[in-house]
């Protein structure tokens, strides 16, 4: 009997222990918010936080994440990335509800501004302007208009502080109600019928402070006793150096806890020092140089926002830099303080509610944008984005062609680059990314074989070729945003070259050209004389078929006789656009005598575009390469054997002599590895901006690509590299790989 | 002499009629289904009523042979609807002075006003009559029923409340009009303070200044609050004037109120609904339905309705409550809502509401479902005595003469379309309207 109930009560333990334990478990979400904390507010002015992310439980700040800790097991996590976390911004002024009737009389101190509030309205504007807590004024142009409170705009619970602040207002205002006095009405029971039971309203400042006096004097109970003793803050409004005078002399008189609010900051810089020994905290409603002033002369001071302005706009216009702390502690933990909410928010401190604002860029710099607002760790606000719109902040641009940009602006819409430059603005509704190190233009394989079959020679390489997305995937990784296919094929007329991106959505190419050069091989093997006689006469007889055919346009277009059209004949149709230049004619020869062969179709055939493709024997002929305009493709490492057997770097010779030079892989399966190549290439003394040509502008250029890729310039495709240093130095990696404006690769230990 | 005596004698034999025990009127009433909203419905049942209080209702009762018969075999009889808030039948719904418990409504009260007439044709027995919502603190409400043509007569209940309006009034804002609440009710403090002592102490308690008393009484919590929100923003400030004053009552609730609907719940105040039970707002251009009813019910919180003055529809009792239940109320929640529920909200629950024993033969006989389009009031009985007759209601025949087709039935108030309205053998909650949007309903709710 006794062992059994020992085992139910052993029982009933263990269900209490299972059913308690759930119960405990989901009592508090835990969110962890990643992100950029160097300029965490605290609320000790001279803490730094050595963290890269808050730990947020039941809706407050309950630890931080150091860099080596892992995320709490079942936490959610909202990783900013790189952007800013601030605490929730706090406006000494926001809101002053229900002012469109105000009361005729001067004295309402039993007004509550948050009878007036309404906490189920949407404050979406103002929380996309970072703000999360506001004072609430009561309404402001009457002599002692009421109290004022703490709320927050968003969130459950949102009443920080019921009362805070009787809000007196000197000046000329105060002293004019914006209403018509109305006599009172008689029949009032609760009033003496003898004595008017609404004064008339003080007209004078001398009526005023006499008014003042006595109702702070003479209270019993009400507001007015608790801010005589003491109890409650008075928010005295005023402008003039002489109203802010009479204001200290008012504190001082009658002891209130008094807050200035300072309408006019160059005013207020005038009497500096009397506001500085007074000991007052205050308010300024305005921004600017003179407030700036005030604000460091006392270090007392927080910033409001009357409606309309943004008030970070308003730090930023005090601060001495985009990271000012100082000028942040303003629209925080200094603002926290004298609205008395700081133990609940103004800074990351443990305890506090995890009111947070995400942003991109330095907080007070021009075009730092807000990403995200939370409200006790729920997110409240979310910028917008606007979709294929991408702006890019670069410490450094390489556009690739030898021009050099610093600290400038890319903006991209719709896969292009929209605008760039050092002016700038990165629009607030684009997707951000700061490029601290090195951007140039994605890299392009100017010699790939990558997936093609050796195919049919009349199809253009593209079509040959079925994209390898693991392949692809590689290549973007080490920031190759191109490739020029070339056919595989080694008879003497290869086909056509085709220039792809390097991202193959759903499989298939993503193509720039079709047709971007055609591929003929001087390097067949046999008679060589003879097989450059075959392209010499083929050339020729394109050049007399071409040039029948435009004497036929030339005597249609005149109109007089009706002219016998030439035979057309499909053979020469493919090589009439070579023939004119419209299509690069890509001459694959190794040995000195081919590149002989084909100097003489050059200097034959002036209006061919050409290029040379391998090259390895063109050591001795680059000075006639260079005169005859001949860009060559080299393929592999440039290293060759001079004629008397010495190592010779061939890229140094050629870009020395003027040659205008491409890199490639040579088709190599393994592809290409521009930051190896580029690396070597500037070791054995090529310049960084030859080198990175040689893998972007000159290819682009080669094969008529060069108005989509090849450069960094407003209207050409955004396919950019993002590298940790300038190409070739050592050290330098790929952080991020952008094609078509969309970030493709992202470097895993880019922070 | 001669007349003198006769005078006495012939007082003395009308006071021995008065007082004559057979002359107690007692009134059997067989009524095909009873909705007694006291438990279930009763087929052919039988309510015994005698000095128009209920004396028995149930099948099969034995009826006395002294009592009137009254065979409505054919017919739905249910507690006559209770409207729990209106001024239709003051002679102006609103005063200019913004604080006056000192004034008692049964001074606006008009007996003879058109809209009492037209509460006897929709069956309602009982009203809760209310100033207007342009006021701060309002004259004493009372609860009358629509009978005879002296108010006081009518008097159900005299002094049912005081009405605190957070509408702002015409040229004053919320803080003001706020301020002035509070300081008419700290004005009273003291006295209450005082008199808490004195009652400690049991000591006798001074007479009050009538001019106070009901601000007293309020306080003291003798006499409920009834606090107009209409906005969801105002229901903090009620449920926070209601804490710090120790004010009990209800909420008189605008239909933007939905949105303060969980504070409500954990408030656990009653409220009064309508008339508007749907709140229609336009969120990124399109306009959102909610509907009320149906959101305050999911949140358990304990609603009455209430009818609109003119609104077609919206002015009768089985239109809101079969509003209601197409919102997802179950019906006997939604009848109670305008029976009941809104007798308690007034403070006549123990009274009228119900088909109970000891409760006031306040009764509505209808021809069928009390919430079917078809159905007509064919006879309202208040206090055990019928005080209409459809079959003898003139204006009704006259409306019905000058209507050019001659109708089979029709009635004077203009009827809704009858699609807008559920079928009372049907579950109106079933049929779901994708259009509406409604707040999904909180975890915890049924």
């Amino acid at each position: 009997m006794r062992v059994r109930k020992i085992a139910l009560v052993a029982l009933a333990a263990l269900v209490a222990a299972l059913a308690g334990e759930p119960a405990a478990r989901a009592e508090g979400k835990t969110l962890v918010v990643k992100g950029d904390l160097s300029l965490a507010i605290l609320a000790d002015r001279t803490a730094s936080l050595d963290a890269v992310g808050l730990i947020i439980r039941d809706g407050r700040i309950a630890g931080y994440l150091a860099a080596e800790e892992t995320v709490p097991e079942g936490a959610e996590v909202l990783d900013a990335g790189d952007a800013f976390i601030l605490p929730g911004l706090i406006d000494a002024i926001a809101l002053t509800p229900d002012a469109r009737t105000d009361a005729p009389k001067p004295l309402t101190p039993d007004h509550r501004a948050l009878d007036g509030f309404n906490p189920y309205a949407d404050y979406a504007p103002l929380l996309a302007t970072g703000v999360t807590t506001v004072w609430l004024s009561p309404t402001r142009n009457r002599l002692l208009s009421g109290v004022g409170a703490v709320v927050k705009v968003a969130g459950d619970d949102r009443v920080l502080s019921p009362r805070e602040s009787l809000r007196l207002t000197l000046g000329g205002e105060g002293l004019n109600p914006p209403a018509v006095w109305e006599p009172p009405i008689l029949l009032k029971p609760y009033e003496d019928p003898i004595v008017p039971a609404v004064p008339p309203p003080p007209a004078s400042r001398a009526a005023a402070m006499a008014m003042l006096r006595e109702v702070f004097h003479g209270a019993t109970d009400g507001p007015l006793k608790d801010a005589h003793d003491r109890r409650l803050r008075v928010r005295i409004h005023v402008r003039s150096t002489d109203e802010i005078r009479l204001a200290l002399r008012l504190a001082d008189e009658i002891g209130i806890d008094a807050v200035l609010e300072l309408a006019d900051a160059a005013e207020a810089k005038k009497v500096l020092k009397e506001i500085s020994t007074s000991g007052l905290p205050f308010v300024l409603e305005e921004g600017g140089h003179d407030a700036a002033t005030v604000l460091r002369e006392t270090g007392r001071g927080v910033l409001a926002a009357v409606t309309g302005t943004r008030i970070l706009a308003m730090a930023a216009s005090v601060a001495s830099g985009p990271r000012d702390r100082a000028a942040l502690r303003t629209i925080t933990i200094d603002a926290a303080r004298i609205l008395g909410v700081d133990a609940r928010v103004g800074s990351l401190d443990i305890g506090k509610d995890a009111d947070l604002v995400l942003m991109d860029g330095a907080p007070l710099s021009s075009d730092a944008s807000i990403r995200t607002v939370l409200v006790n760790g729920e997110v409240v606000h979310e910028r917008k984005t606007t979709p294929g719109l991408l702006a890019i902040r670069a410490t450094r641009v390489l556009r690739g062609d030898g021009a050099v940009d610093e600290d400038v602006v890319i903006v991209v819409k719709d896969g292009c680059i929209l605008e760039m430059g050092r002016n700038v603005r990165m629009p607030p509704d684009a997707e951000r990314r700061v490029f601290c190190g090195t951007v140039v233009p994605g890299f392009v394989d100017a010699w790939s074989h990558a997936g093609v079959a050796p195919g049919d020679l009349s199809m253009p390489a593209v079509d040959a070729a079925t994209p390898d997305e693991k392949t692809l995937e590689r290549l973007r990784k080490r920031g190759v945003t191109s490739l020029v296919l070339l056919p595989s094929g080694t008879g003497s007329s290869a086909g056509l070259a085709s220039v792809v991106k390097t991202t193959a959505p759903a499989g298939r190419h993503d193509i720039v050209s079709r047709s971007a050069g055609y591929l003929v091989n001087l390097t067949t093997g046999g008679d060589r004389a003879a097989h450059a006689l075959y392209i010499r006469d083929l050339l020729d007889r394109v050049v007399g078929y071409v040039e029948a055919w435009n004497a036929y346009e030339i005597e249609k277009a005149a109109g007089k006789t009706k002219p016998k059209a030439p035979r057309r004949d499909s053979r020469m149709e493919p090589w009439r656009a070579i023939a004119t230049g419209d299509l690069t004619l890509i001459l694959r020869a190794e040995r000195a005598e081919e590149i002989g062969d084909l100097l003489a179709i050059r200097s034959r055939f002036k209006d061919v575009r050409l290029a040379l493709l391998g090259g390895t024997g063109a050591l001795t002929r680059s000075g006639k390469l260079a005169g005859a305009g001949v860009p060559v493709v080299l393929g592999g490492l440039p290293f060759v054997d001079d004629p008397e057997g010495r190592p010779a770097n061939l890229a140094l010779t050629l870009v020395r002599n003027g040659v205008r030079v491409a890199m490639g892989s040579k088709g190599i399966p393994s592809g290409l590895e521009p930051l190896a190549l580029l690396a070597e290439a500037v070791r054995s003394g090529v310049s960084p901006q030859a080198a990175l040509a040689a893998l972007t502008a000159v290819p682009a250029d080669v094969f008529a690509v060069a108005d989509r890729i090849g450069r960094i310039a407003p209207g050409l495709d955004a396919d950019l590299v993002h590298l940790s240093a300038d190409p070739g130095e050592p050290g330098c990696r790929v952080l991020h790989v952008v094609v078509g404006g969309r970030v493709v690769h992202e470097s895993e230990d880019d922070r | 002499m001669r007349t003198g005596t006769r005078r006495v004698l012939l007082g003395l034999a009308l006071l021995a009629v008065l007082a004559a025990p057979s002359l107690a009127t007692e009134l059997a009433i067989h009524a095909g289904r009873i909705l007694t909203m006291d438990g279930p419905e009763i087929e052919n049942g039988t309510i015994l009523i005698r000095d128009g209080k209920i004396v028995a209702v149930g099948k099969d009762l034995e009826v006395p042979p002294s009592a009137i018969v009254l065979d409505m075999k054919d017919r739905v009889v249910m507690p006559a609807w209770v409207e729990p808030h209106t001024w239709r039948m003051l002679d102006r719904s609103n005063e200019r002075m913004p604080i006056v418990p000192y004034l008692s409504l049964v001074d606006a009260i008009d007996p003879g006003h058109l809209a009492i007439e037209q509460f006897r044709r929709d069956g309602i027995g009982t009203i809760g009559a209310f100033q207007g919502n342009s006021t701060q603190i309002s004259a004493r409400a009372s609860v009358i029923k629509p009978v005879g043509i002296e108010v006081t007569r009518m008097l159900v209940r005299r002094d049912a409340g005081l009405k605190i309006s957070l509408a702002p009034m015409r040229g004053s804002n919320r803080m003001a009009h706020t301020a002035a609440i509070r300081m008419a009710l700290d004005a009273v403090r003291p006295t209450v303070e005082k008199r808490d002592e004195l009652r400690k102490a049991k000591k006798d308690l001074p007479d009050l200044d009538p001019r106070t008393a009901p601000l007293v009484a309020l306080l003291e919590g003798r006499e409920p609050a009834f606090i107009m929100c209409p906005a969801a923003m105002d229901v903090p400030r009620a449920l926070e004037l209601m804490k710090t004053y120790g004010l009990k009552g209800t909420l008189i609730l605008g239909s933007e109120c939905h949105k303060a609907v969980d504070l409500i719940a954990k408030a656990k105040v009653p409220v009064i609904l309508g008339p508007a039970l749907e709140h229609v707002e336009t969120v990124d251009g399109k306009p959102v339905v909610t509907e009320i009813a149906g959101v305050f019910h999911r949140a358990g919180v304990r609603f009455a309705l209430s009818t609109a003055s003119s609104t077609l529809g919206m002015s009768e009792p089985w239109f809101q409550v079969a509003t209601a239940v197409r919102q997802g109320v179950p019906r006997d929640v939604a009848l109670k809502a305008m029976t009941a529920t809104a007798a308690d909200i007034i403070g006549v629950g123990k009274r009228v509401g119900t088909i109970a024993a000891g409760k006031a033969a306040t009764l509505v006989v209808l021809t069928g479902d009390p919430l079917s389009v078809k159905t007509w009031v064919d006879r309202l009985i208040v206090d055990g005595e019928t005080i209409y007759e459809r079959s003898k209601d003139e204006r009704l025949a006259d409306l019905l003469r000058k209507t050019p087709k001659p109708a089979k039935k029709a009635k004077p108030a203009p009827k809704p379309k009858p699609e807008k309205k559920p079928k009372p053998d049907e579950k109106p909650a079933d049929k779901p309207k994708p259009e509406k949007v409604e707040p999904a309903p909180k975890p915890g709710d049924k």
